[in-house]
């Protein structure tokens, strides 16, 4: 004989108090309890019915909403263990939304700023040297004064450095030198940075030049026979008009070279940090007795 | 007194409950286990007692649930039957160690 339900509140009340998972077996439990009461002669009428099944929904009820203490489960792999503190970080920062956008607006700006400085001190400092091929093995001298700060250096001291120091492999010397040019004959001069340096100064650098060739040997020992300057690609775009076959004049504050016209033969493309024309040289009376100069070590 | 202490330590009556459900092996269901802890302790607890420690224990993950096949005399419901899990094996030692620890430490003193 099959056993008689559940009164209809008692079920009720399972079924609004008592998690899913546990309503079926409360019923088949209270059904298997109240018949066992009855074949023992006890009361288990409509009101214990009622009695029991509150005692039981209700715990249950009280007991699922009450919050387990977190404990750290056992066993967890650090990869687990990784992934789980990753999922609650972005819970707390979806939480957050004021404090998120606080800690990414800090951490863009902290970023941008940092990036900026490196890019400014590797413009500065640490980007590699123009027209310089290998940067690594070329060292610039700077001979020191007496008052402390740096000086210039004779051409035959240069002479004698190559000569004599056979860790240098090459030698090369420069001096800075302002010069006034005319693009034509009548226009009004322009005052640019420039440089004389040796005859071997390019092969020293090694860079390659865009155009032309740079300076011989013998244009380096006896310049005033064969003038040649080489200038960088903005002043031969910007002032010569980058035709290929441009002459203008070069007029400079030295006297040995006041008033003279300079073929403009060779070209070259440069950095912005270059000086605009190069002029060779090294015998000319304004830097027979001093110079600075640039060596290749081997 | 059932536990919820942060230590991970079982309570009195988890402990029971959990030694009750390895008793029964594969019949350990609420009204088993009821009658199981009163017949070995002379303890009746009441009926909300046994299922808030078994849900709690379900939670914790100690003891894992299955449905058992409907009986007639249960009115066609199923039995939701327990088992004690690797977690529980291990939580139940931690809490019988802890009770020897100390009672090796000496007699108790009143």
């Amino acid at each position: 004989m099959s056993p008689r339900p559940l009164p209809r509140v008692a079920t009720w009340l399972i079924n609004r108090l008592s998690p899913p998972e546990w309503r079926e077996s409360i019923v088949g439990d209270l059904v298997e309890d109240r018949d066992r009461r009855l074949a023992h002669d006890q009361r288990a009428g409509l009101f214990w019915m009622i009695a029991a099944t509150l005692r039981v929904t209700t715990s249950l009820f009280v007991e699922r909403r009450r919050v387990l203490p977190h404990r750290e489960p056992p066993h967890v792999s650090v990869l687990g263990g990784l992934s789980a503190e990753v999922r609650h970080a972005a819970r707390a920062l979806l939480a957050h939304r004021s404090y998120t956008a606080t800690a990414v607006l800090t951490l863009a700006l902290g970023i941008g700023a940092n990036a900026a400085v490196f890019n400014l001190a590797n413009w500065l400092l640490l980007r590699p040297l123009p027209g310089v091929v290998h940067e690594s093995e070329v060292v610039t001298l700077n001979f020191g004064s007496n008052d402390g700060g740096t000086g210039l250096v004779s051409v035959p001291t240069v002479d004698r450095l190559a000569a004599d120091v056979p860790a240098l492999r090459e030698i090369a010397g420069y001096q800075d030198v302002a010069v006034h040019v005319a693009a034509t004959t009548g226009a009004a001069p322009r005052r640019l940075d420039s440089e004389i340096v040796s005859g071997n100064y390019f092969d020293v650098l090694g860079g390659p030049l865009e155009m032309g060739r740079g300076f011989t040997f013998e244009e380096g020992r006896d310049p005033g026979r064969a003038p040649v300057v080489v200038v960088s690609d903005r002043f031969w775009r910007h002032d010569l008009g980058g035709g290929p076959d441009v002459l203008f004049l070069v007029r400079s504050r030295s006297t040995a070279r006041r008033g003279r016209s300079w073929a403009l033969r060779f070209l070259r493309f440069t950095d912005r940090r270059e000086p605009e024309t190069r002029t060779s040289g090294s015998r000319l009376p304004s830097i027979s007795t001093s110079c600075r100069s640039t060596a290749r070590i081997s | 007194m059932s536990s919820f202490s942060k230590t991970g330590l079982l309570g009195e009556l988890e402990q029971l409950v959990i030694l009750a459900v390895v008793r029964l092996g594969r019949d350990a269901y609420a009204v088993s286990i009821r009658d199981l802890i009163e017949l070995r302790t002379g303890l009746r607890l009441s009926r909300g007692s046994v299922y808030v420690t078994l849900d709690r224990l379900d939670r914790k993950g100690y003891l894992t649930s299955r449905f058992g096949d409907p009986t007639p005399e249960r009115g066609g419901k199923s039995k939701r039957l327990f088992e004690l899990t690797a977690t529980g094996r291990r939580a139940l030692g931690s809490a019988e160690q802890a009770v020897s620890r100390m009672r090796a430490a000496g007699p108790v003193r009143s």
